[in-house]
């Protein structure tokens, strides 16, 4: 973990909890994303609304060095609107799918945004001086009649209320058939990539009317269409290489330098089906929901349905860590894809200094694996373990016929409330968990 | 009842399992063949709901979409490959279901099915009997029982092994009209390419060429039809098939070649065709269906004559359906070039409706009507 060696255990507080308290969640304010910048001062979140909050780090206190600070709104803003397409009698929804934000180069924040069709580059700054004395209209704004000014005079900067406005800098449309699912910035700075159901872009950052198409896997028929592209990301330094992941289990790798298309992979990665486990379910449940590479750059991580797997570029043919994350789901596959559970798509995320992995599950429950140790822990997002500094107790689903004190049994879980969206600071133990209309921010207690 | 008599069949059978064991196997491959029911009928459900949904996603679908082709391919394989079993399965069935939940004994069509599927069963499913999924089953398949097109056979007196393909068949019949449903809404949803557009007035053209190089019965494979040229050897063997290719007019033009034509019956045919407002399934992609069920002789079709066998599946099909999916990846002929009647861009073999054509309904039944009238100048002709 960040700054300590993976053999103590964390103790994870409670630390914020942001979000309406109603039973009630309104459709819009479901938290479809969330993701921390670079240096971790600023936590976004994008919901089904097209709206975007942007939480700031306050400084630790001075008094109170214990609480590590705490995140309270920085920005919001409306990105993106429902829209109607017209050709094909659709409508566009506004959800936000992915945030992604640039590295900063200034005193400005860049992120990318996107929704089903539509990427958009926000800049957000800050404003926390107005200039006054202008010489052409006072300070109402209105305009002095110019034959009554007698002197000039240099406008002065005086300090006002803090405003961040957001701003659109860039939108990129009209380049995406399918519904997006990925977007990711390039080591380069210069590039993302943006995936959908078939096809992968690649954008310049200051280029909106056009982007180059690197991967294509729509077949000439579309009946013959059996895969699909889940997930996308650029490798964290080599801005030559990315990684998408596929409906049926398999990660491909590829390298912009060997072509133009990409469709033919370098590297291949496919871990062998068990055939003892094989079920009609096989297929769906190896669908990655998502990849994410290690901040090494050396491992890449995916989820799929029941697990989380640790991969090593190098090795194709196997994962080198394999994690369960709710094996007892496995026996009730039928039912989970009648309620369509199962094509719940879960993220993961690495930690700082990538020795611990976590992943969200059903309940409101999210899992966290170290890698060091093998060991892991089942936590729960809940309003009734919100107690400010709270030590979080660990949860246990109980599988067999008998079910122990506190451990909840697999019938009683509840599946509406999903933790699909996680994330974890770069370089703090503080995490990030979205529990459908709530964002919950946990600590590690500092000892 | 039928299911009865079956029972009494498959129990001959039993004897060949080991006597000391027979039940576990038995429940096992009945759970696993109530459970593939369940996923079908729930898979089938979902595509029938799945385009009402607000956000349609194609990765849902295509999961679904290859959930049902396992299905089906193992239902087949099932089918092919199984030797006649284990009646003690359906027999177990039988108890199982009534004794979980006290319904009336299960419907025909599951009781046939278990064994189908037998061969292909053991490698389908993990071997952990979930008793809350034991349950679930019995009441879904009552469900399914109700809801799914009419599986059951047709008289009593039927052949048990033709009887026993049927189901599937129809079923097959109806995995494909979902699928089809579903991949124009794709196709329609997200814009993807177009199916090359039938063009149905070709077939008239070519009915015309036909007329006009007085072509006999013969003529009509022959060589004047360079593009759609096939080989020698295996026109005679897939001739009836190839003909049948071409859309609700193969039937009609098979008939024609083999026998006096009923014209009752063809009007009944047409005015089904008509009142699935989808008038002509992809005679390509049926075409590849078929061989894989040449050998059922089911009983659906009204036309009686034996020669015309392979058209019954074809009729019974049509009953069911619209067009095909590629199911031409899981049958191993390949594709032949085209249909000896008409051109091969007609029907191309990623011939697909196109979102278009499914609201063709009035027009198809006008081309019915025109078409039919060149058949019975045709028919005069000759």
């Amino acid at each position: 973990m960040a700054g300590v060696s993976g053999g103590n255990d964390f103790q994870w507080c409670f630390s914020q909890v942001k979000g309406a308290i109603d039973e009630d969640v309104a459709e819009a304010d479901i938290i479809s994303t969330v993701e921390f910048n670079y240096s971790g001062e600023l936590l976004a979140t994008g919901d089904k609304g097209g709206r975007v909050v942007i939480f700031q780090h306050e400084q630790e206190s001075k008094n109170r060095p214990q609480l590590r600070g705490e995140y309270n709104v920085y920005s919001t803003f409306q990105s993106h609107e429902p829209e109607f397409d017209y050709l094909k009698s659709l409508e566009i929804e506004e959800k936000i799918n992915k945030i992604r934000w640039l590295p900063q180069q200034n005193s400005a924040h860049f992120l990318l945004s996107t929704n089903d069709k539509t990427i958009k580059l926000w800049k957000i700054s800050e404003r926390d001086k107005r200039a006054e004395g202008y010489n052409l209209k006072d300070e109402e704004g209105r305009l002095r009649d110019p034959f009554r000014i007698s002197s000039l005079r240099v406008p002065v900067l005086m300090p006002m209320d803090l405003m961040v406005e957001a701003s659109p800098r860039r939108i990129f449309a009209n380049a995406h058939t399918y519904h997006i699912n990925s977007i990711s910035v390039n080591s380069d700075h210069e590039t993302y990539l943006s995936a959908d159901d078939l096809r992968i872009n690649l954008w310049h950052l200051e280029i909106t009317d056009r982007s180059f198409n690197i991967v294509d896997i729509k077949p000439a028929n579309m009946e013959e269409l059996t895969e699909v592209i889940t997930a996308a990301e650029c490798h964290p330094h080599q801005c030559n290489v990315f990684v998408y992941s596929s409906s049926k289990g398999t990660i491909r790798l590829c390298d912009m330098r060997a072509a133009a298309l990409c469709d033919r992979h370098s590297k291949f990665f496919e871990e062998p089906e068990d055939p003892s486990s094989r079920s009609f379910f096989s297929e769906i449940i190896s669908s990655i929901s998502d990849v994410k590479f290690s901040h090494s750059g050396r491992y890449m991580m995916t989820r799929d349905y029941l697990s989380v797997k640790v991969w090593d570029l190098n090795m194709e043919n196997r994962p080198v860590e394999t994690y369960q994350v709710h094996e007892y789901l496995r026996s009730k596959l039928c039912s989970l894809y009648e309620n369509d559970c199962i094509f719940d798509k879960f993220e993961c995320c690495w930690n700082g200094s990538d020795s611990a992995i976590m992943t969200g599950s059903y309940n409101n429950f999210f899992r966290m694996f170290d890698r060091n140790t093998r060991r892991d822990i089942t936590l729960e997002a809940s309003r009734e373990s919100s107690k400010p500094r709270a030590t979080l107790k660990p949860r246990k689903v109980s599988t067999g016929g008998k079910r122990k004190k506190d451990e909840i049994s697999v019938d009683s879980l509840d599946f509406n409330k999903k933790i699909l969206h996680t994330a974890w600071h770069p370089k703090e133990n503080v995490i990030a968990v979205a529990a459908t209309n709530n964002l919950y921010i946990f600590q590690d207690k500092i000892n | 009842m039928l299911g009865l008599s079956l029972k009494m069949i498959l129990k001959g059978q039993k004897r060949k399992l080991p006597p000391e064991d027979p039940d576990h196997t038995e429940e096992t491959t009945a759970e696993l063949e109530g459970q593939r029911q369940l996923v079908l009928y729930i898979s089938l459900n979902k595509y029938q709901h799945g385009q009402v949904l607000a956000e349609p996603s194609l990765r849902r679908s295509v999961l679904i979409a290859n959930t049902l082709r396992q299905i089906t391919l193992e239902a087949a394989m099932g089918k092919d490959g199984g030797s006649p079993t284990p009646c003690g399965a359906a027999a177990a069935v039988h108890t199982k279901e009534d004794g979980c939940t006290g319904m009336a004994t299960p419907d025909r069509q599951f009781t046939v099915t278990v064994h189908n599927s037998h061969s292909a069963a053991a490698s389908d499913f993990s071997s952990h009997p979930d008793p809350q999924f034991g349950v679930a089953s019995s009441r879904h398949q009552a469900d399914f029982q109700v809801s799914t097109p009419d599986v059951c056979i047709e008289g009593g007196s039927e052949d048990w092994e033709s009887m026993s393909s049927d189901p599937d068949f129809s079923l097959s019949a109806a995995i494909s009209s979902i699928l089809t449903t579903l991949e124009s809404s794709i196709d329609g949803n997200h814009g993807g390419s177009p199916a090359a557009p039938r063009t149905p007035l070709r077939s008239l053209e070519n009915l015309a060429a036909l007329e006009g190089d007085g072509a006999s019965k013969q003529g009509v494979r022959g060589p004047s039809w360079g593009g759609w040229e096939r080989g020698e050897e295996s026109r005679a063997t897939d001739s009836c098939v190839e003909v049948m290719r071409s859309s609700y007019l193969g039937d009609l033009a098979l008939d024609d070649i083999f026998q006096d034509i009923d014209t009752s019956l063809l009007e009944r045919e047409l005015g089904v065709l008509g009142a699935r407002g989808e008038g002509h399934p992809s005679g390509e992609e049926l075409l590849r269906y078929l061989p894989s069920l040449s050998s059922t002789v089911p009983s659906f079709s009204s036309f009686s004559s034996s020669s015309s066998s392979s058209s019954s599946p074809f009729l019974s099909i049509n009953q069911n359906m619209w067009c095909l999916p590629s199911f031409s990846s899981f049958n191993p002929t390949t594709t032949p070039s085209g249909s000896p009647f008409f051109s091969s861009s007609s029907f191309p073999s990623s011939s697909f409706p196109s979102p278009s054509s499914s609201s063709y309904p009035g027009q198809g039944l006008a081309r019915d009507g025109l078409e039919l009238d060149h058949v019975m100048e045709v028919l005069v002709e000759s």
